[in-house]
């Protein structure tokens, strides 16, 4: 341990950690570009300096280490001039066009200029101009090599976190510019990342690029739905301009830092698969009677649906939970299904669906929710929903409800005709069109995960929570609403009003979710009590 | 045909590698050995180190960005390097500098039609008591005037 003083403030942190670590963990401002806490130091943007009291110059604080009894001011005139002047070396042959980068309002040049710079330009000469203006480098990102301060984090990203190698620095000096290798593209299956390391606006992520500024942005937390691994997020919307990009209200995802998950990353596949939020989706609650289809309210169909409920025997109904719902939505449908109206044919798993996985982040399992389904519904085994198809294929099932399932997609287009020949009532929850909704004799709007609460246990039993980022579409219901609605018709009366509530109830039954609430979840989740 | 080349550079190369403790040591060297053979630093001989050395390919494209003495495209038979420091600009260099481009019909940067000579000014090539002078190959060429350039293109036709 080392006993220190930063800004006057006394504090003892771990021997051997760098100055710059130290001022994080008390929470000081400090400007940085090169120095990121998953890389590896470089210690080439020199914006970092401090004073250290008996040192003859200032230092950088990203590789410095501690000593013992050192008096550290990040504040003071001497590091303040410090930190002006290299501000100003790295702007000298930075173009001054902000209102036309998209990086405006989230660049730190633009941040730092305002917080350490505010300096007359000395600068007469002729800004070195670099050879390639926006870019494409790949799928996914483009490059301004103009904008580059070459702080070499992409090229440390690609080096050690991807090790695809992808990005170098080529020359030298002035015409030091950075690029990948000749001929070769970014594709690798964490690219988005670069974007949001990228302190400037060198390297933009194609997908956002120009969309909306980022001021406009609201930022919610979250968990990314899309595989068990459940990296930690932001989900980013648009927040005050409803009449800008009518339709579309979900604006990105950025990796949200957890370091028992996803440290700071994610990988492209969940970041770009937040369309599914506004697009394609469910938004009437359409109900079939004698082959004709009419729009009806949620009151009339929570009531038909008790209705048929009440009076289906418990083995020739069946319902199709499924992983991608909340621990609270599983409960409630363990409650209901399980428990009250003691049906037997209950399944949640869909075989064959399993895509690809490697060692970093990535799990084969593309559901956020599957060790909670097995937690909760208990299964003993028997998850898999085949031998409910099988049994809905003979003939054997009057009705059948489907939650977000689609059956052409895991069983065939010929599976799903057969079971609509052979199964009278088809209810389906969901938030997408697909071709199951499009058979249903019901279909019942569902909410994405951007626009409920609750939680989701990832691979390792870590429970965390999701939160309500944008307002559910008009007409749609949250499935927990819906289940606690459906319940309370058939007889089973719930204090819940929220999610949270729920989970209070989850925990109380289920000694895995023991002793977990809301609160100690918190922003970067908690594992289970599960032995 | 550089493949050929490279294939034949194999066995030197492995004996190169051997003299260092890390294996990327020897990049500048290879680098060097391959230039050499071939006149220039193509893709192939950067594969061709990046493979001996183990330095991912994109960092070996660094190394031969950064060094002025790598040609990243074809050279003459023979490089001249002409000084353009201040000493050489003190001792009158841009006669003797027009007086050879005109010679070689080329500019800076370029090779001559038939291949023989390529041009490149040079900052300080570090021999200023003898300015203005140039590189030819490896040699050093001092106290130029115009007459004895004439004498070291000729000698080198
Ligand atoms: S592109 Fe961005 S991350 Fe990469 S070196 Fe330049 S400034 Fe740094
Ligand atoms: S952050 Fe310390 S030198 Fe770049």
């Amino acid at each position: 341990m080392a006993n220190i003083t930063i800004d006057g403030k006394q504090v003892t942190v771990k021997d051997g950690i760098t100055i710059i670590e130290a001022i994080d963990q008390v929470k000081t401002e400090l400007p940085r570009y090169c120095y990121h806490p998953g890389l590896s130091i470089a210690g080439n943007c020199r914006i970092c300096q401090v004073e250290v009291e008996k040192m003859p110059r200032t230092v950088i604080a990203c590789n410095t280490r501690v000593a013992e009894g050192m008096v550290i001011h990040t504040q003071s005139a001497k590091a303040k001039e410090s930190q002006q002047v290299v501000l100003e070396f790295l702007l000298a042959n930075h173009p001054l066009d902000c209102p036309v980068c998209d990086q405006a309002g989230e660049c730190k040049l633009q941040d730092y200029y305002m917080d350490y710079g505010l300096y007359d330009s000395k600068f007469n000469e002729q800004k070195v101009k670099k050879t390639k203006k926006a870019v494409s480098i790949g799928p996914t990102i483009m490059l301004d090599q103009e904008r580059c301060i070459l702080c070499s984090r992409c090229v440390r990203f690609g080096d050690e976190i991807t090790k695809t190698h992808d990005f170098g620095i080529f020359n030298r000096g002035d015409h030091a510019e950075l690029n990948i290798y000749p001929g070769q593209e970014l594709n690798n299956k964490y690219s988005g990342n670069v974007a949001d390391i990228c302190p400037v606006g060198a390297l933009t992520d194609k997908d956002f690029r120009f969309k909306m500024r980022v001021w406009y942005l609201g930022s919610q937390e979250s968990v990314c739905p899309g595989c068990s691994r459940g990296c930690n997020i932001k989900v980013e919307y648009e927040k005050s301009r409803p009449y800008h990009l009518k339709n579309e209200r979900v604006m990105r995802l950025k990796p949200r830092e957890n370091m028992d998950v996803n440290k700071w990353w994610m990988c492209d596949e969940g970041r770009y698969a937040y369309k599914s939020i506004d697009q394609n989706r469910i938004q009437k609650l359409i109900s079939k009677e004698n082959g004709v289809s009419s729009e009806i309210s949620w009151q009339k169909a929570l009531e038909k649906i008790a209705g048929l409920l009440k009076n289906a025997k418990p083995s020739s109904w069946a319902v199709l939970a499924s992983p991608q719902y909340t621990n609270e939505e599983l409960h409630l449908k363990k409650k209901l299904f399980k428990d009250q109206l003691k049906w037997t044919h209950i399944a949640f798993y869909a075989p064959g669906q399993e895509g690809s996985e490697d060692n970093f982040l990535i799990k084969k399992d593309k559901n956020p929710n599957s060790a909670g389904a097995a937690q909760i519904l208990n299964l003993n085994g028997a998850a898999d929903m085949t031998p409910v198809i099988e049994k809905a294929k003979r003939g054997e099932l009057e009705g059948l409800i489907i939650f977000g399932h689609d059956l052409e997609k895991i069983y065939g287009a010929e599976t799903l005709k057969l079971i609509r020949q052979k199964v009278k009532t088809i209810i389906y929850e969901g938030t997408n069109n697909n071709p199951t909704s499009a058979v249903a004799d019901m279909v019942l709007p569902g909410v994405s995960y951007a626009e409920k609460e609750g939680t989701f246990t990832n691979f390792e039993g870590r429970v965390q929570r999701i939160r309500k980022a944008v307002e559910p579409i008009p007409g749609t219901l949250p499935t927990w609403d819906f289940l606690l609605n459906l319940s309370g018709l058939l007889g089973l009366s719930y204090k819940a009003l929220r999610p949270e509530h729920i989970f209070e109830d989850l925990a109380k039954d289920n000694q895995a979710f023991q002793d977990l609430n809301y609160k100690k979840i918190g922003h970067q989740g908690m594992v289970w009590n599960k032995k | 045909m550089n493949r050929a080349i490279l294939n034949q550079l194999d066995v030197e190369a492995e004996k190169v590698v051997a003299k260092y403790d890390q294996k990327k040591a020897a990049t500048l060297t290879l680098l060097h050995m391959a230039q050499d053979k071939v006149g220039y630093v193509t893709p192939e001989i950067e594969a061709w180190v990046s493979k001996w050395t183990e330095v991912p390919v994109v960092h070996v494209h660094e190394v031969v960005t950064f060094y002025s003495m790598y040609h990243k495209k074809p050279a003459g038979k023979t490089h001249i390097r002409f000084c353009t420091g201040t000493s050489c600009a003190l001792g009158g260099y841009e006669k003797i500098l027009s007086h050879l481009k005109k010679k070689l019909n080329i500019q800076n940067g370029e090779v001559t039609k038939d291949g023989k000579f390529s041009l490149e000014e040079a900052e300080c090539l570090c021999a200023c008591e003898c300015a203005p002078m140039m590189q030819v190959g490896d040699k050093y060429h001092m106290d130029l005037t115009e007459k004895k350039v004439d004498q070291i293109l000729d000698a080198h036709k």
